[in-house]
């Protein structure tokens, strides 16, 4: 990023200064970072949608529980519908095709 | 917890994860629809594509430039090549206090396995991280399960048309016999063909081979755990040291595009060597370049090159019934699309 520079004499330029912070050699290392934070967004729904059932169920849980949680075939597809939601949206965004 | 030696239970998070990748790979549906109409429309006549298939490449990457979803469909191939490795030993490591027993009680049994730590290592397959996996096959102490029980059972199986492991005892099932004695699996890797060969040939002693140490740990726990005697060792397939005739059967399952077409035809002429009078041969591998349109080429051939498939141009190019007509073999059939099927038969 491009310091402004002190010899304008403009301070108020420092308030908000210009400059690109990713250049193209980068971009491509930003969309891997949204599908990255995308893996832990599903991680995290799955993980809610365990403690949903398995609270539910036995009205108290344990991590252990959660981590170890095998998935029945109800389960499972409501937790593949989960992924293709949220995976369809980031695709949408990055595809530009979630326009109004 | 403990688990199953075999298709083992993940916990949440990399559970969660490995269904990602999968689903991931289900969602992109809608971006192939994308790309494929766009072609449709800047590629009206694919047989004038060039020839040339790095000219292709760069063809298809300029006339694609400014399709949204092809920029898409790079990235998530990118991010998939890079993550899934990674994904997958996270998934392994969560468990691996839990698998300690299993894996023990892996470790003994009827199969063998002879490990060489001072084998020239082709320079073909050393230091390539094939599929794009992290540090190679032996990047990590334990590959061979992370590769064979969790990427391939829990990712691939599930996107991966027409069933991996149905294919492979598909394969096995077409060698012209009901039986044999002696059957070697030329690259065996964690050994799911040698399973479907040890499945449908019962009463045959199974052998294996392979470069890579941690592949061919993984196939001894499997043949341990399900009580097969298989015989396993470290060596180059095109280069073994068993004795001429020392076998009824040879067989591969898609280990050629692994190669290239130098270690090709010498692997075809090692089976000929290991083969008795009378023998069978049987390999397979990925569809042929020469039975693909020059779209469809393309499109495998992009894959190959950002999937970690160094070999996979050289070697769909081949004849492979040529180079096993040259080896020596009679009979030579081929069937496809894929997997490509070739067999063959020693006078």
């Amino acid at each position: 990023m491009n310091a402004p520079s002190a010899g304008k004499l403009d301070p108020s330029a420092f308030n908000t200064p210009a400059g690109q912070i990713f250049d193209a050699s980068h971009i491509d290392n930003l969309a891997r970072a949204i599908l990255s934070l995308t893996r832990e967004v599903a991680v995290l729904n799955d993980r809610v949608m365990v403690l949903e059932t398995l609270l539910e169920e036995q009205g108290v849980v344990t991590s252990e529980a959660v981590d170890t949680y095998q998935p029945d075939e109800a389960f499972q597809k409501r937790a593949d519908a989960a992924v293709a939601e949220i995976t369809r949206g980031v695709i949408a965004s990055l595809q530009g095709t979630d326009k109004d | 917890m403990t688990n199953a030696f075999q298709n083992p239970q993940l916990r949440q998070r990399g559970r969660a994860s490995v269904d990602f990748l999968a689903g991931m790979a289900i969602a992109s549906a809608p971006v192939r629809a994308e790309v494929d109409t766009a072609i449709a429309d800047k590629v009206p006549e694919p047989a004038a594509l060039p020839d040339d298939l790095d000219e292709r490449l760069a063809h298809m990457d300029a006339a694609l430039a400014d399709v949204p979803g092809y920029s898409v469909q790079k990235l998530m191939g990118d991010w998939h090549g890079r993550m899934h490795g990674r994904i997958s030993a996270e998934a392994f490591e969560e468990i691996e206090a839990d698998l300690k027993p299993a894996f023990e009680a892996a470790e003994s049994g009827a199969a063998s396995l002879t490990l060489n730590p001072e084998l020239d290592l082709p320079a073909y397959w050393d230091g390539v991280h094939f599929h794009r996996t992290t540090g190679g096959w032996e990047g990590h102490e334990h590959m061979g399960y992370i590769h064979g029980e969790i990427i391939h059972k829990k990712i691939v199986g599930r996107f991966f048309p027409g069933g991996i492991f149905q294919q492979r005892r598909n394969v096995a099932a077409m060698a012209p016999r009901e039986d044999y004695q002696r059957i070697l699996d030329m690259g065996c890797s964690s050994g799911h063909f040698t399973t479907a060969l040890a499945e449908t040939y019962p009463d045959a002693q199974i052998y294996g081979v392979d470069l890579s140490s941690r592949m061919l740990e993984h196939a001894w726990r499997t043949a341990n755990t399900n009580g097969w005697n298989w015989q396993l060792s470290q060596q180059a397939a095109e280069d073994t040291n068993f004795e001429d005739g020392a076998f009824d059967l040879v067989a591969s399952y898609i280990i050629l595009h692994e190669m290239p077409a130098s270690a090709i035809r010498t692997l075809f002429a090692e089976a000929f060597r290991l083969l008795e009078p009378g023998g069978d041969m049987i390999m397979s591998d990925v569809t042929r370049y020469a039975d693909m349109d020059k779209l469809a080429v393309w499109k495998a051939d992009r894959g190959a090159a950002f999937g970690g498939e160094p070999h996979w141009r050289e070697s769909a190019s081949l004849d492979l019934a040529e180079i096993a007509r040259e080896a020596g073999f009679v009979d030579v059939t081929t069937q496809g699309p894929y997997p490509y099927v070739i067999q063959g038969h020693k006078p």
